[in-house]
C-alpha cells in the first residue's frame, strides 16, 4: 500500500509498484456515466440519488441541481486524472494540494460507490461476507484497496482516524 | 474517540446569508449507506457545513445507527445548496419541509 505523509498545505503519496496503473485506469469507470447519466441504470441512480422523498419535489430539485452536481463530479475526476497522469516514469511519488485532496476524496468515493452498487452491497458488514474467489473477486479487491487509500488520505490529511473495523482493519487483512 | 485532532477543514467561502429567502425551515436529511466510510462522512459534514469535529462525528453516528438524521435546518435556498454539495461528495441526502 502507498505511504502517505502530511506536508505543508497538502500531502505526499509514495505509490507501490502497480498502484499507479490501477489509479490511472479508474477515471474510465466513471467518465461515461458522468458524461451521460442514464437514470435507468442503478449506478447512475446511486451517483445521482433523489433529492427528496416526494416525487414532485425531487423532479423540481433535479432540474435545479443535477447539472451542478454532475459538473462538480466531473471537475474532481479531471483533477484526479491530471494528478495521476502528471507522475513521470522516473518517480512513484505525487504531491496533492488541499484542492486536489478534496478532488481525490470525492472521486475515490464515487468510484467506491459505483463498485459497491455493482456488487449490490446491502450493509456495512460486506467485507466479512466476501468470498476470496468467484466472479466478483477483482471488483471487491479493488473496492477494498480504494477504501484503504481513501481512509489513509483522511487520516494523514485531516487526522480523521478510521472509526470502525469496517473502515480499515478488516480491509487490510482482506488484502493480505 | 481515538484520533480526533484539531485539524481545521475549511468550508468554501460562499456567503448565502444575504441571498436566502425568508421561507423557513427546511430539513437537510442524510441517509445511511453501506459504502461510505465513517471518517469520510465526518469530513464531508465538516467541509459542507463547517461543523466542529465533535458535532460532525455525532451526526455521522446518528446516521450510522438510526439510518438517517437531520443534519441542518435552514432556509430553502441554503438547504438546496447543501443538498447539491452533499450529493457532489457522494452522500445520499434529501430535502424536507419541516412540519409544524
Amino acid at each position: 500500500m502507498s505511504k502517505i505523509r502530511k506536508e505543508k498545505n497538502g500531502i505526499r503519496i509514495a505509490l507501490q509498484p502497480g498502484e499507479l496503473n490501477i489509479l490511472r485506469n479508474l477515471p474510465l469507470r466513471l467518465k461515461g456515466v458522468l458524461e451521460k447519466p442514464d437514470l435507468s441504470s442503478k449506478i447512475a441512480r446511486r451517483l445521482f440519488p433523489p433529492s427528496a422523498e416526494s416525487a414532485s419535489l425531487d423532479t423540481e430539485l433535479r432540474l435545479l441541481l443535477a447539472e451542478e452536481i454532475r459538473q462538480k463530479k466531473l471537475e474532481r475526476l479531471r483533477d484526479f486524472e491530471q494528478t495521476v497522469n502528471a507522475i513521470g516514469n522516473d518517480t512513484s511519488e505525487l504531491r496533492l494540494s488541499e484542492k486536489s485532496i478534496d478532488a481525490w476524496l470525492g472521486f475515490l468515493n464515487d468510484i467506491r460507490v459505483v463498485l459497491g452498487t455493482s456488487l449490490d452491497l446491502q450493509d456495512e458488514s460486506w467485507i466479512e461476507s466476501v468470498k476470496r474467489s468467484g466472479p466478483w473477486f477483482e471488483e471487491m479487491t479493488l473496492l477494498v484497496y480504494l477504501s484503504i487509500l481513501q481512509s489513509s488520505i483522511l487520516r494523514h490529511a485531516y487526522g480523521l482516524d478510521a472509526m470502525s473495523n469496517n473502515d480499515s482493519r478488516n480491509k487490510e487483512n482482506y488484502l493480505q | 474517540m481515538k484520533g480526533i485532532g484539531t485539524q481545521t477543514i475549511e468550508k468554501p467561502d460562499v456567503d448565502l446569508d444575504s441571498k436566502v429567502g425568508r421561507d423557513w425551515p427546511w430539513n437537510v436529511i442524510v441517509w445511511n449507506d453501506s459504502v461510505n466510510l465513517m471518517s469520510y462522512v465526518v469530513f464531508v459534514f465538516q467541509r459542507v457545513f463547517g461543523y466542529s469535529r465533535e458535532l460532525a462525528t455525532r451526526l455521522m453516528l446518528e446516521v450510522h445507527r438510526g439510518g438517517k438524521t437531520v443534519v441542518a435546518t435552514e432556509a430553502r435556498e441554503r438547504a438546496e445548496f447543501h443538498i447539491a454539495q452533499l450529493h457532489g461528495y457522494g452522500l445520499q441526502a434529501t430535502l424536507q419541509k419541516q412540519e409544524g
